[in-house]
């Protein structure tokens, strides 16, 4: 018997082929600790393939107590080596988002383990607070962080598919990580564009307070993508922290100023 | 002044520099001297490769000298010879039997000859700088220059104060926009469809890195570069350390090897470790695994805005108000700055310095003791954000009044230098030094620490900065 993990979680995915594709190429993992998105690139199928091999190389990890960075970073070096396999078969162009959470541990305090690569996103939705966790990868968001476009100009933007990191495609991509003290009521949720692509912030927000149970929440929200046209596919995990271990006697308040102003 | 004999190599001068190599296009000197005057070794080796359009495994030989910051870099491929004069190294440096290039670096007092082997075709002359043919070539950095010129500054001037070119237009090498190369094709293809949201553009998710290629974000590190910043990024050298006792500064020897290429990884025995290299010349490599095709590997684009810029100052800032790392520690000790003669030359703690003495070590007031060889983010529950390289260590503190943050200070192991940067807390961090005044962080700022610097953060939780070189 392992000891409990530092984060006990509740987590249900979702996924939909979307109104106007004829391919999934959509691929997730959501089994305790590792909880991953990937949305594959390519055409021809190639896009399926690669988002499934770059999934396979987490599946060894998946029942394990915690995941670590460097546990991380192999998997996700040998994902990459799988998806340029699926590249050299021919498929030159075949390649990947991958996004995710997993659980893992710091100092005996749980935390979240998130890694992005591309334009699949992570959120954070607690204490009724959607947070954005994930940068995108993307064209339109280095415009946007170089001031030449506003939040609401990129969700339009043309090109707002276009990726600036993947995996595969001619190319692996270093990730970005984060280590995120895990809070308890912590509400993760990772997708691929076809949700955050279609429904904004608010709306999602407003879904996830509505819908305590993960599984009705991650079905509403593919739901929600569909109304809005479906144009692309679909998929969403939704993780819930239902207990979080915590190495010291910490307050999670807010920082309380030393000196209180007047108001 | 540089003396040569000549012959049928290409000798380089510029007013940093020499450089000797076998060949390379006439047209493509006036890049190469540019290159080298704004990025050093990295930029010779740059152009170098695209003047020969070679890639970096099959440059010509060459032996090139470059006055820096903290002595006189020399770097050998091939047969070419590289000696000091002025006996401060008895030994020469040569690439012989090794794959990449052999590298060190020599004290700015030393007088560098560089000799191919090949007997003299002519007498003895000399050059400021330009480009001659030479059998063998004689630089002495630091010594007066004999010759005076209107467009030349005084003798005293400083090696690693580039003069200006009189013959070669001054144009700052600029890093390629990626973004605006990548988008304007893009956009174009994308706006030439009727409707741009069809399922067409939909379908074709491209990588961007697939079409623009990587750019060298150490282009315009120009005179701020160290071997540390641009070697250890760009070519994955291997710093060896020299004997106990040895002079920090001098000695160094870098050799470069193909070891960034991680997948297939160096035969036992190369490269192995810091005592493999500790005494030149560089031992004959063993047959080099084959080659692989890889220009020199740089941060992918997305990276850039996520690095810190280092605090490492530029050199030839002589205004007074900016001090290296050195002279700061220097000034707190109450002892000269370990660097060479030229007073006016502070050098940094060298990299063989941090390999004997480590990097210090952060000791947290709750008994947490850091070693200080990656970042630290201190705070009641510290988070690290959008991190690609490594994962900062977390250090969670108890502050029962909520005194301190949930991410309160950051201790980054920048170059050489610790610095501190309070995450735009609160209540703020405090830095206490040894006879002077405690000084309160400006939120976000680096505030460069050292040796024996305390920082409170809240709640009578302390940090102890200990054992930093």
């Amino acid at each position: 018997m392992t000891a409990a993990a530092p984060i006990v979680v509740a987590s249900a995915a979702a996924t939909s082929i979307g109104a106007k594709r004829d391919h999934n190429e959509d691929a997730f993992l959501a089994d305790s600790p590792l909880f991953l998105v990937a949305d594959g690139m390519g055409g021809y199928e190639a896009g399926e393939v690669a988002s499934a091999a770059a999934i396979g190389a987490f599946g060894s990890l998946v029942g394990e107590r915690t995941v670590d960075i460097q546990q991380m970073r192999e998997a996700y070096r040998v994902a990459g080596a799988n998806v340029m396999a699926v590249g050299s078969g021919g498929r030159q162009s075949a390649g990947t988002t991958l996004a995710g959470v997993a659980i893992s541990e710091n100092e005996g305090s749980g935390y979240w383990l998130v890694l992005n690569v591309g334009d699949s996103r992570i959120y954070r939705f607690a204490a009724g607070a959607l947070e954005q966790i994930s940068v995108d990868h993307s064209l339109v968001q280095e415009l946007v962080d170089s001031g030449e476009l506003t939040v609401e100009q990129a969700s339009h933007h043309a090109n707002r598919n276009v990726v600036t990191r993947a995996l595969g495609a001619g190319i692996v991509s270093d990730a970005d990580f984060w280590m995120l003290p895990a809070v308890l009521g912590d509400r993760m949720i990772v997708c691929s564009d076809g949700l955050s692509g279609e429904v904004g912030d608010d709306e999602i927000a407003a879904i996830l307070a509505a819908e305590p149970d993960p599984a009705t929440a991650a079905r509403k929200l593919v739901d929600a993508a569909m109304e809005h046209g479906g144009r692309d596919n679909i998929t969403v995990v939704v993780v819930d922290a239902l207990a979080v271990a915590r190495g010291g006697a910490d307050f999670d308040g807010d920082t309380v100023p030393r000196q209180k102003g007047v108001a | 002044m540089t003396s040569y004999v000549e012959g049928r190599w290409l000798a380089l001068v510029t007013a940093r520099s020499v450089a000797v190599f076998a060949d390379a296009p006439a047209a493509s000197l006036p890049a190469l001297a540019d290159a080298i005057e704004a990025r050093g070794l990295a930029g010779f080796i740059d152009a170098l490769t695209e003047a020969t359009e070679t890639t970096v495994w099959s440059l010509p030989e060459f032996a090139v000298a470059i006055a820096e910051e903290q002595g006189i870099r020399v770097a050998a491929r091939g047969t070419l010879t590289l000696t000091d004069a002025s006996g401060g190294h008895a030994t020469a440096l040569t690439g012989v039997g090794v794959t990449g290039w052999s590298e060190a670096i020599w004290e700015a007092s030393a007088a560098v000859v560089i000799d191919s082997g090949d007997g003299p075709r002519g007498g003895e002359l000399w050059v400021v700088e330009g480009a001659v043919r030479a059998a063998s070539v004689r630089w002495n950095p630091s010594a007066p220059r004999a010759i005076q010129s209107p467009a030349l500054p005084a003798p005293h001037a400083s090696p690693e104060q580039p003069r200006p070119l009189a013959s070669v237009p001054d144009v700052a090498p600029t890093p390629p926009d990626v973004l605006a190369e990548a988008s304007a094709p893009l956009s174009s293809a994308a706006t030439a469809g009727t409707e741009p949201q069809d399922a067409a553009v939909r379908d074709s998710e491209i990588s961007l890195e697939t079409l623009a290629p990587a750019y060298d974000e150490e282009a315009d590190g120009q005179a701020e570069a160290s071997h540390d910043t641009v070697f250890g990024s760009l070519w994955g050298s291997t710093v060896s350390a020299p004997p106990a006792g040895s002079q920090p500064g001098p000695g160094a020897l870098i050799s470069v090897l193909p070891e960034f290429t991680s997948p297939p990884p160096p035969p036992p025995g190369e490269e192995s470790g810091p005592g493999a290299l500790a005494s030149p010349p560089a031992p004959p490599a063993p047959p080099a695994p084959p080659a692989p095709p890889a220009p020199p590997t740089a941060p992918s684009p997305g990276q850039a805005h996520d690095a810190p810029r280092p605090v490492a100052q530029p050199a030839g800032d002589h205004d007074g108000a900016t001090v290296s790392v050195a002279a700061l520690r220097a000034m707190t000790s109450g002892r000269a700055p370990a660097t060479s003669d030229d007073a006016s030359m502070p050098s940094f703690a060298t990299a063989e310095q941090l390999a004997k003495e480590g990097r210090g070590r952060a000791v947290v007031s709750n008994g947490v003791v850091v070693t200080l060889d990656k970042s630290v983010i201190v705070g009641r529950t510290p988070r690290a954000s959008r991190v690609t390289g490594e994962m900062p260590h977390l250090v969670t503190v108890p502050s029962p009044t909520q005194d301190i943050s949930r991410s309160h200070v950051e201790l980054r192991v920048e170059g050489t230098a610790v610095v501190a940067v309070d995450l735009n807390t609160t209540n703020g961090t405090l830095v206490k030094r040894k006879g002077a005044e405690p000084v309160r962080l400006h939120p976000g700022e680096p505030h460069v620490l050292l040796n024996g610097d305390v920082l409170e953060i809240g709640d009578g939780v302390t940090i102890t900065l200990e054992d930093l070189p």
